[in-house]
C-alpha cells in the first residue's frame, strides 16, 4: 500500500493531505515530504490524516521528528483528522496533546 | 541475478531477437555479478533498442569501485573479457551516482547453428574435448567437409577411392567418411600407434599393399597423408586404388596439401564446437553461482555443491572441510548412483587421508591408504581417479573438493577447469554461510542480554512471559520484558515488591539494541535506589533524549507489584508511557483497560508521569502486550481493531496465567496467513 501525498498553501499555513496507510515502507516519503517543507522556511505545517487508515510507530516516529524540528526553528507542526486506529494511536501514546491542534477555521 | 536474465531474455523475445538471447543474458549475468561481487551495490539492467542491435546497459551504485578483471580477481566471474568475445561492442559510462557497462548486441547473430539451451554433460558429444575429440565422435560441423574432401581427393588423385579416417581417444582410427572403393576395416584393428613412421613424423606418404593402411583399406597401392595439428593427430586421409604402384610421390605431396586445409576445416569446426560448449558451461556456472549465493548456510551450500558437480563434471564428489582442530575430514559425499554414497562414504573415511588443501591436482591419496577390508567393500570405487581442488576464500582454507570418475574414463580438461571455477565460488559461498552464521549467534547472544535471566517467584501471583523476536536471526528486535524485585533487598529478608516492565523500542538493529539495553539497566538501578515509578520514569527519558542522534522512541509500560496483606491478591502501581493499556480480565469475564495513556519516551523534554493504581484480586489477570499483538496484520485487518484483543482475553476465563499467555500467543500467529514480521512480547499476571 503506498502513500499519497497532496500539499496545498494557504497563506501562512501549508496543509500536506495524507491518503493510505503509514507504515515502514512508506513513513520515508511522509519524512522527505515533512523535512523539505520545514527546511524551505514553514511555519506552519498542518498534516491532514483524514484518509490515512493505519500508523505504526514509524509513522510517529516522522510526526515527533518534524514536530520537534518545526519547533527549534520557531514554527508549529500539528496533525487534523485523525480517526479510528490512527486517533487511538496517537491516544494511546500521548501524543494527541502535542501533536493535535485546534482545527484551522476556513 | 535471475531476475536481471529473466528481464532480458523477456525484453528480447519481445522485440524478436531471440538469436542474441543467449549471449546477451551471458554477457548480463557477468556484469550483474562484477556489480554484486565487486561494486557491493545494487544494480539495474535496461536494454534500448536500437538501429542495428541492442544496446544493454548494467548500472552500479558505486563509481568509485574499479571494473573487474579477472586476472586480478580469480574468485568470481570471468568480467569482461567474456563480453568482449559476445558483444560487437562494449563501454563503460560514470555519471558521478552510478557506474554503468554497456555493451551492444548486433541484430542477428554469427550463423552458425545456435547451441541448446542447456549445457551437454562433458560425457556426450559437445564436451570441451581434447583434441582428439571426445567420445569417439566427429566435429558435427566437420561432416559435410569430410565427404566433400574425399570426393576432392579421389578426383584429384584419379582413385578408385578416398577415406578419411578420424583418431578416437583410445587411438583407434574410426571411419569418417569415403568415397569409391573402400573397404573398411573391422573394429579395433587399426589403431594410430600402428601406423609407419611417416604418419608419426606428420608427413605424407605412398606405399604398396604391406602398408597396414593400406592392408586396412584392401588397397593394393595408396597415398596418405596426417591430419596433423599442433596438439596432436586428428586422422588420416587417404585415396587408394585396387592396382598396385598407382600413386607417385607428387601424388603424395598433394595430398599432403588437402590434409592440411581439412584439417584446418576440422580444427575449425572443433573450436566453433568447443566454443560453444563452453558458452554453455559459462551460463552453467552463472546458474551454479546464484544457486550458491542463495543459501546463508554452510551446511546446505556443502551439499548443493556436491550436487551440482554430479553427473554434470564427475561420478562422484566429496567436499572435506577442516574442523576447529585442524582435522580434515569428508563432510559430504554424493555419488550419480546413489546405492554407492554410502560405499563411497566408507571409503572416505576408512582411508583417514587428506586431500592437499594448498593445490589442486590428481589425487588418490584414499584409495593408497585405506584399509584393505575398506577397500575391497567398495568393489571398483577404489581404483576411481580423482582430482582435489582446495577451498579457500578470503585466506581461509576451509577444506577441499575432490571430484572421482571411473578409472577408464579420462576428465576432460573443460571439466577440470569448470571444477575448479565452481570450487572457487562454493569456497565463497561456504566462507559467506560462516560469517552469517557468526552474525547470527552474535545477534542472539545480544538479544538475550536484553532480556531478564529468569523470572523470580512472587507469592499470590501467577507470572508468564512470551518473547518471539521477529524474522530474521541477524537482527536484533526492539521488544523487551523484565521482572524482578526491588526495594530492600538484605539477604536477610525475602523480597517484598518486584517490578516489571515491557518496552518497545522504535525500529530495530544495533540502535534500537542500544535503547533497549539502557532502558532495561535503567530500570534495575533507579529501582535498586528504590525511585518511584513516575520519577523512574522521567529520568529514563531524560537518559534517552540524551543520547541525542541516537535517541529512539520507546514506549513503555512499568509497575510495581506489591502484595496485599492476608495473600488478598496484589496491588500493582503503574505507568503506561504510551504504550498499549493493559487490560485485565475479571473471573466473570468483563475486561477493562488497568491504566490511562501517558505521552511515550525519547520525544519531549519535561514529561512528568502519574501513577495509575490498581488491584488484582484472586483470580483477576492482567495483560500487558506490545504493539506487535495489537498491530497484527491479516490483509487490511489487525488484531487489535473493534477491540480485538479484549474479546481474545475476555475468551480466558478460568484459565492460569501460563495458558493465557499460550492462548494469545498462538492466536497471534494463526490471526493472519504470513508469519508476523514484528516482534511479540506479553507478560500475564494473574492473582492465585
Amino acid at each position: 500500500m503506498g502513500l499519497a501525498l497532496h500539499t496545498t498553501r494557504h497563506d501562512d499555513r501549508v496543509t500536506v493531505t495524507v491518503r493510505g496507510s503509514i507504515d515502514l515502507h512508506s513513513s520515508d516519503e511522509l519524512r522527505e515530504r515533512l523535512k523539505s517543507l520545514v527546511e524551505a522556511g514553514h511555519r506552519q505545517i498542518v498534516v491532514d490524516l483524514a484518509a490515512v487508515d493505519f500508523c505504526d510507530s514509524s509513522g510517529l516516529n516522522v510526526l515527533v521528528r518534524t514536530y520537534k524540528q518545526a519547533r527549534e526553528q520557531g514554527g508549529v507542526l500539528t496533525v487534523t483528522g485523525a480517526y479510528g486506529r490512527v486517533e487511538n494511536v496517537l491516544r494511546t501514546t500521548g501524543l494527541d496533546r502535542f501533536l493535535i491542534g485546534t482545527p484551522p477555521e476556513g | 541475478m535471475a531476475a536481471a536474465r529473466r528481464f532480458v531474455r523477456r525484453t528480447l523475445s519481445d522485440w524478436d531477437m531471440e538469436q542474441v538471447v543467449d549471449d546477451a543474458m551471458l554477457a548480463t549475468s557477468e556484469l550483474a555479478t562484477n556489480a554484486v561481487t565487486y561494486a557491493g551495490t545494487s544494480f539495474e539492467v535496461s536494454c534500448t533498442l536500437e538501429e542495428e542491435g541492442v544496446r544493454i546497459e548494467v548500472l552500479d551504485r558505486h563509481p568509485a569501485r574499479q571494473i573487474a578483471m579477472p586476472s586480478l580477481e580469480a574468485t568470481s566471474g570471468r568480467g569482461l573479457p567474456s563480453i568482449d568475445r559476445l558483444a560487437a561492442s562494449w563501454g563503460v559510462t560514470y555519471n558521478g551516482l552510478t557506474k554503468g557497462v554497456w555493451f551492444r548486441l548486433p541484430k542477428t547473430a554469427d550463423p552458425t547453428p545456435r547451441r541448446s539451451e542447456r549445457p551437454a554433460p562433458p560425457t556426450g558429444d559437445a564436451a570441451p574435448a581434447p583434441v582428439s575429440g571426445e567420445g569417439g565422435t566427429r566435429p558435427r560441423t566437420g561432416e559435410t567437409s569430410l565427404d566433400s574432401a574425399v570426393a576432392t581427393v579421389r578426383d584429384m588423385l584419379d582413385a578408385d577411392g578416398a577415406a578419411v579416417l578420424l583418431a578416437d581417444r583410445e587411438g583407434e582410427l574410426v571411419p569418417g567418411a569415403s568415397t569409391g572403393a573402400v573397404s573398411w576395416p573391422p573394429p579395433g584393428r587399426l589403431t594410430v600407434a600402428g601406423l609407419g613412421p611417416h604418419a608419426r613424423a606428420g608427413l605424407p606418404w605412398t606405399a604398396d599393399a604391406s602398408d597396414p593402411l593400406a592392408a586396412a583399406l584392401g588397397a593394393a597401392s595408396l597415398a596418405a597423408a596426417p591430419l596433423q595439428t599442433q596438439s596432436g593427430l586428428l586422422g588420416v586421409v587417404a585415396a587408394v586404388s585396387a592396382a598396385p604402384g598407382r600413386f607417385d610421390e607428387a601424388a603424395g605431396r598433394r595430398l599432403g596439401r588437402i590434409a592440411d586445409e581439412l584439417t584446418l576445416v576440422l580444427e575449425r569446426a572443433r573450436l566453433g564446437e568447443l566454443e560453444r560448449s563452453w558458452r554453455g558451461w559459462l551460463s552453467f556456472v552463472a546458474e551454479a553461482s546464484d544457486l550458491l549465493a542463495g543459501t546463508l548456510d554452510s551446511e546446505r551450500t556443502m551439499a548443493l555443491v556436491t550436487q551440482l558437480v554430479v553427473p554434470r563434471l564427475a561420478t562422484w564428489c566429496a567436499v572435506y572441510t577442516v574442523d576447529e582442530g585442524g582435522i580434515v575430514r569428508p563432510a559430504y559425499v554424493w555419488h550419480a548412483d546413489e546405492t554407492r554414497v554410502d560405499a563411497l562414504r566408507e571409503l572416505l573415511e576408512a582411508a583417514d587421508a587428506a586431500p592437499p588443501l594448498d593445490s589442486s591436482g590428481p589425487w588418490n591419496g584414499y584409495a593408497a591408504a585405506a584399509p584393505d577390508a575398506a577397500r575391497a567393500a567398495a568393489g571398483s570405487l577404489a581404483g576411481d581417479q580423482a582430482y582435489a581442488f582446495p577451498l579457500v576464500a578470503r585466506r581461509r582454507r576451509m577444506g577441499a573438493m575432490v571430484i572421482g570418475r571411473p578409472a577408464g574414463e579420462r576428465f576432460p580438461q573443460g571439466a577440470l577447469d569448470l571444477a575448479e571455477e565452481l570450487s572457487r565460488r562454493a569456497a565463497l559461498a561456504i566462507d559467506n554461510a560462516r560469517l552469517y552464521t557468526a552474525q547470527t549467534a552474535m545477534s542472539s547472544a545480544l538479544q538475550r542480554s536484553l532480556l531478564p535471566p529468569g523470572i523470580p517467584d512472587i507469592p499470590g501471583l501467577e507470572v508468564a512471559v512470551v518473547y518471539q523476536p521477529a524474522g530474521e536471526g541477524s537482527e536484533v528486535g526492539g521488544d523487551f520484558y523484565d521482572v524482578f524485585a526491588c526495594g530492600d533487598l538484605s539477604e536477610s529478608a525475602p523480597a517484598s515488591r518486584w517490578r516489571f516492565a515491557i518496552g518497545d523500542v522504535c525500529g530495530t538493529g544495533p540502535e534500537a539494541a542500544a535503547v533497549t539495553g539502557l532502558a532495561r539497566h535503567a530500570l534495575r538501578i533507579l529501582a535498586a535506589e528504590d525511585m518511584p515509578v513516575p520519577d523512574v520514569l522521567a529520568r529514563l527519558n531524560r537518559l534517552i533524549l540524551a543520547e541525542g542522534e541516537r535517541a529512539r522512541l520507546l514506549t513503555l509500560l512499568h509497575g510495581e507489584i506489591t502484595p496485599l496483606p492476608g495473600r488478598a491478591g496484589v496491588r500493582i502501581d503503574l505507568v503506561s508511557a504510551g504504550h498499549p493499556p493493559p487490560l485485565v480480565l475479571d473471573p466473570g469475564g468483563t475486561v477493562r483497560e488497568g491504566a490511562g495513556a501517558q505521552p511515550l519516551l525519547g520525544v519531549f523534554e519535561d514529561v512528568d508521569f502519574t501513577l495509575d493504581t490498581l488491584e488484582l484480586r484472586s483470580g483477576q489477570v492482567m495483560l500487558c502486550v506490545t504493539d506487535g499483538v495489537t498491530e497484527r496484520r491479516a490483509g487490511d485487518r489487525l488484531l487489535g481493531d473493534g477491540e480485538g484483543l479484549e474479546r481474545l482475553l475476555a475468551g480466558c476465563r478460568g484459565l492460569s496465567a501460563g495458558a493465557v499467555a499460550a492462548r494469545i500467543q498462538r492466536a497471534v500467529r494463526d490471526f493472519g496467513p504470513e508469519p508476523s514480521n514484528d516482534d511479540v512480547a506479553l507478560i500475564v499476571l494473574r492473582a492465585s
